[in-house]
């Protein structure tokens, strides 16, 4: 199934789906730095390209926090020009903006690292075979599982991983000297499957309503290289045997 | 003394106690002593371990390792299209563990609302 989580918010942090104004909430913080950015971004487009009669206050203030944001950002240059004896004396307007756009930054950097850090996790993920792939913009969009057909697959992948633990970590079903026989747990159950699939063309293995094998010691116990083998589980799809449990637990 | 057992897991010991061909295997009786001391969840299935602390006088050499008790039924519930076999495992006249197992490439993750059991046959 193609499912791709689609971030289309500048920001990355789908804002508009948050509750307003909760306190206390994620939500409420994103939209508190959402709201401080524009603010930002509305005083500089105004210094920048709006301003016709910059006062010698706004010229100063716009100075300083660039200032400010060069000395947050590591630039050592821009530390020392911070001069407090500068900086002060200024009133509570200077230090006001200096602090909102300190403030601004260090969100904004939460922010970007956030983004990176969810970028990274997802460019991380297991990509399925096929045609799936995992990648990113500015709006975190996702192409993750492209078709139904890779879904499947994924699916199919995942549950035959699985099926292998289910069968071979439990050690009551007494499989270790087979696997040692096969050489892998893999060979081991693509040697079973082969049995069950020779038993079922044989007509030893009878199958009950809808496909599906006679469960525990009603189960069918075949021969696997000379082994005895119990299908403790499994049924039979298009003439083949679909196995989900197997033991020689008590042979 | 470990966990309850779910729902499931009571109900799934009663059916198999319940079918014909285990009768004399007293299945029932070990079920008021019977608690859960693990369960394995494998993405495909289920590992229900048991403590049983029955008495000495219902401990039965029918319950060997050699019997491995079912019933000719499927798990019926909503998020599975297959549904779930289970098989039960004793060992020296206790009840050790209830395997429980998916069909095909069915993925599941333990949790269910509502199930039921449908006959399959034997």
């Amino acid at each position: 199934m193609n499912n791709p989580l689609i971030l289309t918010d500048p920001t990355g942090l789908q804002a508009g789906s948050c509750p307003a104004g909760v306190p206390g909430t994620g939500c409420a913080v994103v939209e508190e730095v959402i709201r401080v950015i524009t603010i930002l971004f509305t005083r500089r487009d105004f210094l920048l390209n709006g301003a016709t009669n910059m006062s010698n206050l706004d010229a100063a203030n716009f100075e300083r926090a660039q200032n400010r944001m060069n000395a947050v950002s590591g630039d050592p240059d821009a530390i020392d020009a911070l001069d407090r004896r500068v900086v002060g004396n200024r009133g509570p307007t200077v230090d006001a903006v200096i602090q909102q756009t300190t403030d601004a930054v260090d969100t904004s950097m939460t922010i970007i690292e956030a983004s990176i850090a969810v970028n990274s996790l997802l460019l991380m993920a297991p990509v399925p075979r096929g045609s799936a792939t995992v990648t990113s913009n500015r709006g975190l969009a996702i192409s993750g599982l492209s078709s139904s057909e890779t879904s499947a697959e994924t699916a199919a992948t995942r549950a035959t991983g699985n099926r292998f633990t289910h069968i071979f970590d439990k050690p009551d079903h007494n499989l270790d000297s087979l696997v040692n026989q096969f050489g892998s747990r893999e060979n081991t159950f693509n040697a079973v499957q082969q049995a069950a699939n020779q038993a079922l063309r044989n007509g030893t293995l009878v199958v009950g309503n809808n496909g599906i094998l006679p469960t525990g010691d009603s189960g069918p116990i075949i021969n696997v290289g000379g082994a005895q083998v119990r299908l403790i589980g499994g049924r039979v799809i298009d003439g083949t045997v679909q196995i989900s449990s197997f033991s020689r637990r008590g042979l | 003394m470990g966990m309850a057992l779910s729902e499931l897991e009571f109900a799934i010991l009663r059916q198999i106690a319940t079918a014909p061909k285990n009768k004399h295997l007293a299945i029932e009786d070990h079920l008021p002593f019977l608690s859960v001391r693990s369960r394995e969840f494998t993405g495909v299935g289920m590992y229900v371990n048991f403590e049983d602390d029955s008495p000495s006088e219902i401990l039965s050499d029918d319950l060997s390792i050699k019997n491995i008790p079912s019933s000719p039924h499927i798990v019926e519930m909503e998020s599975l299209r297959y549904g779930l076999g289970y098989a039960l495992y004793p060992e020296n006249g206790r009840l050790k563990f209830l395997e429980l197992f998916t069909y095909g490439d069915e993925l599941w993750d333990g949790t269910f609302a509502t199930f039921s059991f449908r006959d399959v046959g034997s």
